[in-house]
């Protein structure tokens, strides 16, 4: 069991991503390894490491990405869908790179998307409907500058729908409150400044029950084992809710840096458990939301709406300023 | 990426392993060269359908691979009777049956299973729902599952009485509820049809549904969902006195039997607060709350800040 956050092996980790293919995994992830190039360029952002991928190599790789339809597959020659193009869009602007893509390809895309009978968002073209939809497609388009490029009110009723009696959201209308999925309707609220919907006591409630005794790790659901990605998924939501300190950070850190792999570098969603790129990236994300710091080591900050780094998101006007989520706090939080 | 136990460097380097390590490689993606390229070639044949299923037996997270799958099964749909339309869907229902139990959580595999259902010419909704329960019984508490139940009844409603489905599912919620009142997905389930349920018959209803979850909370105080759905039962109430009383008569309760019951605190000094919203509070008062927060405090230390702000806002009262 690790106490300090092993930076060196999970830059090492990342970095053999792309040269592992003599394991299994290897291929049995490919057909999302545009998001895994995102978890692992978020990490490495939020290290200081932004320089450990090879840039040019990268962006050309996404570029081959995307499809005659405008959308991008989680591999080349794969089908387009919602998730991996929200991961090539992230990944292009983190390298300040969306200048080389056909922005108006990408927004026909996401707007085909929107149903034209309900304006509720789905995930491709075969249709199904989801809250994590309702987020990409509003936070696509407000990278693009253009989220009037889809109906906004029709994603914001569906997002209503979803939302429960413990104050959570779940995956559409009638769906059980999740961790995850609140996240991705407190997120696209924010976006959308309607973030008056959310019951904020009751959720944060719910979010900073999260956490669990003994371990620190936090849980998607009541009566869940903890799971390191959950210190994403509750912890920016919490964090938009301006909550955070309802959980102990130092207890978060405790259990994240327990699911290090001390061998091989990475983190896993238990301890003990095979290390992949996902919960590397939302272990070091949680940390970096709670400030977490060492002795010559400062995380870069994170953004808690878009999960890319704080100065991306700046830069790119969305947090601060005019069209910025910070922008906009709903009357009774004051 | 989730509950897999790590391998040991030893293991890893293991000269037996990493061969079955390449040969698996090797099995994978020659099965994966010949979906693409048959995909590519625009190929359609039953043969075609055959090798997605040797694919997505490997593995179902290969979305491209499912769509492929349903392009192939409408291309043979074409110029097919109803009745063999149905046969093919059929059999198509069977393999997502067994490939289903290993990969319960596979959002792929439960979208492809509502997409032959939609393309039937006769569905069975009711065995549906029967395979859901079914389900239900490796894990209680599935979300694709219950959802999946959700969207099977909505069918179902298309067709049959909606009032009769709906209380028909009420009670499947509660024998899911006597089975273990701490799954908390039933409770859910519940807290979507009780307002239908309301709309007719509310007074019995609300009464008997008050009566369940204080049984709730007395089998299990530690569950924040019984009393979370405790406090959304208020909602419907006109009489919400009498709700706070009672919720702070259970809190005092259990608090008899259970010193350090964190929920019943909290509830305790919500009701009070809900009760006494509109009073001048007395400095006797005052301090009795402050001393639930500091119990508070030392029962739950992973939530310091919260009880901190609450001692705020009743130093501000
Ligand atoms: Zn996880």
């Amino acid at each position: 069991m690790a106490e300090k956050l092993l930076v060196e092996k999970h830059v090492e980790f990342i970095q053999k991503l792309d040269k592992s293919q003599n394991e299994l995994e290897y291929w049995m992830t490919e057909h999302l390894r545009v998001s895994g190039i995102y978890w692992g360029l978020v990490a490495l952002e939020i290290l200081n490491r932004t320089d450990a991928l090879d840039k040019p190599k990268v962006i050309e790789y996404i570029l081959s990405c995307q499809n005659p339809d405008g959308g991008f597959g989680g591999h080349v020659g794969h089908d387009s869908h919602l998730l991996y193009t929200m991961s090539a869009v992230q990944i292009l602007a983190m390298y300040d790179s969306l200048d080389k893509l056909d922005k108006e390809s990408v927004l026909k895309y996401v707007e085909s998307l929107q149903d034209p009978e309900t304006g509720y968002m789905m995930g491709d073209k075969w249709g199904e409907k989801d809250t994590r939809f309702a987020f990409i497609g509003l936070a696509i388009c407000s990278m693009f500058g253009d989220i009037n490029r889809l109906k906004v009110d029709p994603i914001i009723e569906y997002i209503q729908l979803s939302m429960n009696y413990d104050g959570g959201f779940g995956s559409g209308p009638g769906g059980e409150s999740h961790a995850a999925q609140v996240y991705t309707c407190v997120a696209a609220l924010a976006i959308a400044k309607r973030l008056d919907i959310v019951d904020r006591e009751k959720l944060s409630m719910w979010l900073c029950e999260r956490q669990v005794e003994h371990s620190g790790g936090l849980n998607g659901r009541p009566q869940k084992l903890p799971d390191v990605c959950y210190s994403w998924w509750a912890l920016s939501s919490l964090d938009v809710l301006k909550r955070l300190h309802w959980i102990d950070s130092k207890m978060l850190a405790k259990f994240v840096t327990s699911c290090q792999d001390a061998d091989f570098g990475g983190i896993s969603d238990r301890p003990g458990n095979i290390a992949d790129v996902y919960h590397t990236c939302f272990g070091i994300c949680g940390l970096s939301l709670t400030q977490y710091s060492e002795e010559n080591l400062t995380l870069s900050p994170i953004d808690p709406v878009y999960c890319m780094p704080t100065h991306v998101v700046e830069r790119m006007g969305l947090s601060h300023g005019p069209n910025g989520w910070r922008n906009y706090v709903p009357e009774s939080w004051k | 990426m989730h509950g897999r136990t790590r391998k040991s460097k030893e293991e890893l380097e293991d000269s037996e392993y990493l061969d079955n390590q390449k040969q698996e490689i090797a099995r994978y993606r020659s099965k994966l060269d010949t979906v693409f390229q048959q995909r590519n070639e625009k190929r359609f044949t039953s043969d075609c359908l055959k090798s997605t299923s040797e694919l997505l037996n490997l593995n179902p997270e290969l979305n491209t691979v499912w769509n492929y799958r349903r392009e192939i099964l409408n291309e043979t749909f074409k110029g097919l009777s109803k009745e063999e339309k149905q046969q093919k869907l059929n059999d198509e229902l069977e393999y997502i049956n067994v490939s289903i139990k290993k990969n319960i959580k596979s959002y792929w595999m439960w979208n492809h299973r509502q997409w032959i259902l939609a393309n039937m010419p006769s569905p069975n909704w009711n065995q549906e729902a029967k395979l859901v329960d079914l389900l239900f019984k490796l894990d209680a508490t599935n979300f694709h599952g219950w959802d999946y139940r959700r969207y099977v009844m909505s069918k179902i409603q298309e067709t049959e009485d909606k009032k009769v489905v709906i209380n028909r599912e009420f009670l499947y919620t509660k024998k899911k509820i006597d089975q273990n009142f701490a799954n908390h997905s039933a409770w859910h389930y519940r807290s979507k049809l009780l307002p239908v349920i309301l709309e007719n018959e509310k007074e019995s209803t609300l009464s008997k549904e008050v009566e369940m979850i204080i049984q709730a909370i007395y089998s299990d105080p530690d569950d924040q969902n019984a009393w979370l759905y405790f406090d959304w039962l208020i909602g419907f109430e006109v009489e919400k006195t009498t709700m706070y009383n009672l919720g702070i008569d259970i809190a005092s309760e259990l608090l008899e039997l259970e010193p350090n019951s964190k929920y019943a605190l909290l509830s305790l000094l919500k009701y009070n607060l809900a009760l006494n919203e509109n009073e001048p509070i007395s400095p006797e008062t005052k301090k009795n709350y402050l001393e639930y927060i500091n119990r508070l405090r030392n029962i739950d230390s992973l939530r310091l800040g919260l009880y901190n702000d609450m001692e705020e806002n009743v130093m501000n009262l």
